[in-house]
């Protein structure tokens, strides 16, 4: 059998048996160590299966994922989403519709301090969801928009995916993080204006919030300031090449909890909830990094992402075409499959397509984390709408799928034009 | 049932390892931290000449004592994760299926986990050997490696263990169909 075949019915094998409710992380390592030891003996199959795993514990690059996930955890439970919700309630709540787009500029805000998707939406979809209930909002929109607004925790940074989209194809986590910003607060306008078009046909959607005074205003900004100066010192450091990444997120995470035991928001028992949290999701993520990793080195031994980007390299097709057909292909399978995986799944195998047509790999990374945002909110398994639902058990599902739609097509303006203007997404990181 | 006694005992052992898991996680943000304290002290002392500060060093293989703790805290979370389903799997195609198949279908993806694991533990066992006799160590404390690889072993008997449980349970209930 040739090489190609093996790698081809490897893909088979594991994309049957992800179906088979096999944790994700597990069908990789397996079906990535079988098709390996076939390919290249049982000796060194066995070999890279324990060697693999370990290198990818103990690298220190991959620290950096805990200790973000920590930061935002920390701040989750010390309940900074609340107050800038509250800031961004005040600031615009009072229009039609302000409601919703406050909990998408505290969404974006939150996003700055957190690097996961689910996280952002459950912290918001628990403040803001009541708030919109009480002002006799639709209930599919207001949870759609905190559903589809969630996933900005990845675009802004810090991201998880960035950084493992970072050390899967050896780009700076700084430069990437800097790709991110533009292209998220651009991703928040959009989908407040989303919100405004969908409220300017239909005003009882969403009725004028309550009216509140310059004072409340002008008061109201001291909910942003810890957020500000927590994104500030750490993005701050990071960028300006004071702190490496896992130093980011360490100090990051530190400063945020000094910040809360200062301020008296976390309680001893949601310290240890907040430990226990990162502790099961950076185990989730590390090992799917571990077990795509072995599948890397089955996929890489087979040959199948070098051929397949040399033979797009010839198609006589426009690169933004085959674009195109990449990012189609990542629609359907962020359908199916949880954003994180899929990306660890198939970036190495994308990754030097893109290369080989000429795309910018910063650029890239962001196209990437944009179309994982579009497979959060996309059913039938959109992670975001399910948080959103366990968070607000009382909204049907239906009417947050339905809900998201409008959101789903502000992502793919903003995908279009990132495609079109690439320098939305490499303007600051040019300037580093 | 005749295993809930051993389960019980798995599951504890899997618990205290995932509360020194979370240790692992806070010891990282500890270190890293006053590494970066330090140094910026360093700094500090190098423009003013604070003599306090004279002696104050950044925290000696701050490098690789992170990336044992992140290799602890991923190794030692596996097991209670994995009981308490925190890994990431596609649920949506089984969830269609009857209940009967279903359950088939469990006891097969339970037995390639636990085969996968219990080979892991077994080839880290051997890997860990490997790397006491060739003396491999870190670059700047001198740690040794192999105590790591035996932990991650450990960590993954224990993974296997957890499956073996389930399949067992599973067998239970094809029996009783």
């Amino acid at each position: 059998m040739s090489l190609t075949a093996i790698g081809v019915i490897g893909i088979i094998v594991l994309l049957v048996m992800l179906f088979s409710k096999m944790p994700v992380g597990f069908v990789m390592g397996l079906v990535g160590f079988l098709g390996f030891s076939y390919v290249k003996g049982w000796g060194p199959g066995l070999n890279i299966l324990a060697t693999d795993f370990f290198e990818m514990f103990s690298s220190h690059s991959l620290t950096v994922i805990p200790l973000f996930m920590f930061m935002g955890q920390i701040s989750f439970y010390s309940g900074i989403s609340r107050r800038l919700y509250n800031a961004a309630y005040v600031l615009i709540g009072a229009r039609n519709g302000g409601l919703a787009m406050a909990s998408v500029a505290a969404c974006a805000g939150f996003a700055a301090i957190s690097g996961s998707t689910n996280a952002t939406a459950a912290t918001m979809a628990t403040v803001s969801i009541p708030e919109m209930k009480r002002f006799k909002y639709d209930m599919g929109l207001a949870a759609g928009t905190v559903a589809a607004a969630g996933s900005l925790g990845i675009l802004i940074p810090p991201s998880t995916i960035f950084i493992i989209y970072g050390i899967l194809t050896e780009q700076s986590i700084g430069k990437l993080f800097l790709a991110g910003i533009l292209p998220g607060i651009l991703l928040s306008l959009l989908f407040i204006a989303a919100i405004h078009l969908q409220v300017r046909r239909n005003p009882a959607l969403a009725p004028a919030g309550p009216k509140t005074t310059w004072t409340q205003k002008i008061r109201s900004l001291t909910g942003v300031i810890e957020a500000l100066l927590i994104f500030g010192a750490v993005m701050g450091g990071l960028f300006s090449g004071v702190f490496t990444p896992t130093e980011a997120a360490a100090v990051g995470a530190f400063f945020t909890l000094l910040l809360a035991v200062a301020r008296r928001q976390l309680s001893w028992k949601h310290f240890l909830k907040a430990i226990a949290d990162t502790t099961r999701l950076s185990c989730m993520v590390m090992v799917i990094v571990a077990g795509a990793t072995v599948f890397g080195h089955f996929m890489a031994v087979t040959r199948i992402p070098f051929d397949l980007s040399n033979w797009v390299g010839t198609l006589p097709l426009h690169p933004m075409l085959i674009m195109m057909v990449i990012i189609m292909i990542y629609l359907v399978g962020g359908c199916f499959m949880d954003g994180f995986a899929l990306i660890m799944l198939t970036v190495p195998i994308f990754f030097p397509v893109a290369q080989a047509l000429g795309f910018d790999p910063i650029w890239f990374g962001v196209i990437i984390v944009l179309i994982a945002e579009m497979g959060v909110i996309t059913p039938p398994v959109g992670i975001n709408v399910y948080v959103v639902y366990g968070v607000a058990k009382d909204i049907p599902l239906e009417a947050i799928f339905r809900g998201v739609m409008p959101f789903l097509l502000a992502l793919i303006v903003c995908n279009a034009l990132l495609m079109i203007f690439p320098q939305i997404a490499l303007f600051l990181p040019g300037l580093l | 049932m005749q295993v809930t006694a051993i389960e019980t005992q798995i599951n504890r052992v899997a618990r205290y390892m995932y509360y020194m898991a979370g240790v692992a996680i806070v010891a990282m943000m500890m270190i890293t931290t006053l590494d970066v304290f330090m140094r910026f002290c360093v700094t500090v002392y190098s423009r003013f000449g604070w003599a306090f500060l004279a002696s104050w060093r950044p925290v000696p293989g701050t490098y690789d004592l992170v990336a044992m703790c992140g290799a602890v805290a991923a190794a030692f979370a596996m097991a209670h994760t994995t009981l308490e389903s925190g890994h990431v799997a596609v649920s949506l195609v089984v969830r269609l299926l009857a209940k009967k198949t279903q359950i088939f279908i469990k006891l097969f993806t339970d037995t390639a986990s636990g085969f996968l694991f219990g080979i892991l533990a077994w080839r880290c066992v051997l890997y860990a050997a490997k790397l006491k006799d060739s003396g491999e160590v870190s670059m700047t404390l001198q740690l040794p490696f192999h105590p790591f690889v035996y932990m991650l072993a450990f960590s993954s008997l224990i993974v296997a263990l957890v499956y073996l449980v389930a399949i067992i349970k599973d067998i239970h209930k094809v029996v009783s169909l």
